[in-house]
């Protein structure tokens, strides 16, 4: 069996037979892979500690039918920080969910997007930055990296350039802001068409989500970061719950892109 | 169609098992055929009476055929003491060692973000009712060092924390026979942490 190295972080397993685990990697050479851990639920395993989710290997893999077959693991990185707080542990499994779910379309820029997840888990680890910023900012930048980047300066219905004063929604499947002259103007079409005002069924205001000019602002802000340290912890409350509320909006799009829920972060709801 | 019909509905039940696959379910099959009417009675019996007859604890949760089971009923047991556990089967793994005297609570699984499975899933707020009901000490969390388990003991530590008892997790690090030089970071670290004096 021909054998290889790659450099890569767990991001999803399940169990296989008595006591194998099939692990989900994005790796920096090849994107994601799936491998076989063989015996990798048993206690006195030497893999089980490397198997886990968020930790980061280098991996010889020996090429099976199905799956690849690790044959000898390193540990890299454990993240165990981030390990020691709820909110900023299901943060990182969001991390891992989004890149188990769009990985594949990352498979050209692996080695770049292998870098910038380990920075992000990192970042989350150091604890300095709220977790949710940094989850805004890393979605974003996720986002951009699938093709996906929300238009943020511009109406996507008319074009014209957006100022506070004109924002109304955030439409999910234009993917981007539209402005109120173009809000309005969809609304009084879709009443001339016979909606009722109260029910509002359209698929427009079903794929959207108003937002205020706070809100864009922090999406602008988060947008422009390049590397996920950009907005500081101390922030008014009425920053933070427009941070929180642009972060909801960012979710709700990848959500819409993903045609699923993201299971990871309804535990923080929870709390 | 290989297998007469009676047959061919054993093996397809067998298969069902976990990481029995055809060919094995083929092999449990030949093997009931080739077993005497007694036995194979007695196999359906067992089955068919372990179902009837084993149920969850009302109060811990753990398996029994009694309700509360034999280790809630215990005069022997630590009533202030209480370790809590992923499965029921990490039970008798605690119960084989002989060093635990205290009672058990099961939370039927554990907090796993991923394929959401959230809190309300598990028997947390029995677990919360019981602590504060029985005037708990100490609540024991014997749960998996793994990403599911760290998110179950961070969530439970912020819920029992407010309920004053003390909360403590079982130790981690080498397994008994172990080679340091193949264990790996996270692990190494954690029994560093967990030294003790000799």
């Amino acid at each position: 069996m021909p054998t290889y190295t790659v450099h890569a972080v767990n991001v999803g397993s399940f169990a296989l037979g008595e006591t194998d685990k099939v692990l989900t990697m994005f790796s920096a050479e090849r994107g994601i892979i799936r491998a076989v851990a063989k015996g990798a639920r048993k206690p006195g395993s030497k893999i089980a500690g490397r198997a886990d989710v968020l930790n980061v290997n280098k991996l010889l893999l020996a090429t099976g039918k199905t799956f690849e077959i690790i044959t000898q693991a390193e540990n890299l990185e454990t993240f165990p920080n981030v390990r020691k707080d709820l909110n900023r542990l299901s943060y990182c499994l969001y991390y891992a969910e989004l890149t188990n779910h769009f990985g594949l379309g990352l498979a050209d820029e692996s080695a770049s997007y292998f870098d910038f997840l380990c920075d992000s888990l990192r970042a989350q680890g150091k604890g300095d930055i709220d977790a949710g910023s940094l989850c805004l900012v890393f979605a974003l930048k996720f986002l951009e990296w699938l093709g996906y980047q929300p238009e943020l300066d511009c109406c996507v219905v008319c074009r014209d350039v957006l100022t506070e004063y004109r924002i109304a929604m955030f439409h999910y499947e234009s993917g981007g802001i539209v402005c109120e002259r173009c809000t309005a103007e969809e609304q009084r079409t879709k009443v001339a068409e016979g909606y009722s005002k109260v029910r509002q069924t359209s698929s427009f205001v079903k794929e959207s989500m108003h937002i205020t000019p706070l809100v864009w602002k922090r999406l602008i802000l988060a947008a422009s970061d390049t590397v996920p340290t950009g907005i500081n912890g101390n922030d008014s409350p009425a920053i933070v719950r427009a941070t929180e509320a642009a972060r909801r909006v960012i979710q709700t799009y990848i959500e819409y892109r993903a045609g699923k829920n993201m299971k990871s972060l309804e535990l923080i709801g929870k709390l | 169609m290989f297998f007469t019909p009676p047959l061919a509905k054993l093996i397809e039940e067998f298969q069902k098992f976990p990481g029995v696959g055809p060919k094995s379910a083929q092999r449990m099959a030949f093997y009931v055929l080739n077993m005497n009417y007694d036995s194979v009675q007695n196999l359906a019996f067992a089955i068919t009476d372990a179902k009837d007859k084993v149920k969850n604890c009302s109060k811990c949760f753990h398996l029994s055929s009694n309700d509360p089971c034999e280790i809630c009923t215990s005069d022997k047991r630590d009533r202030s003491k209480i370790c809590v556990v992923a499965e029921a089967r990490d039970v008798i793994a605690l119960e084989r060692t002989r060093e635990f005297k205290g009672s058990y609570h099961v939370l039927t699984g554990l907090i796993s973000p991923l394929e959401g499975k959230g809190p309300e899933h598990l028997s947390i707020r029995e677990l919360l009712n019981r602590v504060h009901d029985d005037n708990v000490e100490e609540v024991i969390l014997a749960i998996n060092p793994t990403i599911e388990g760290d998110a179950t003991v961070l969530y439970l530590n912020h819920l029992l924390k407010p309920l004053g008892s003390k909360i403590t997790r079982i130790a981690f690090g080498l397994p008994v026979g172990a080679d340091l030089e193949y264990a790996d970071d996270s692990t190494l670290s954690k029994a560093l942490e967990g030294r003790r004096e000799v």
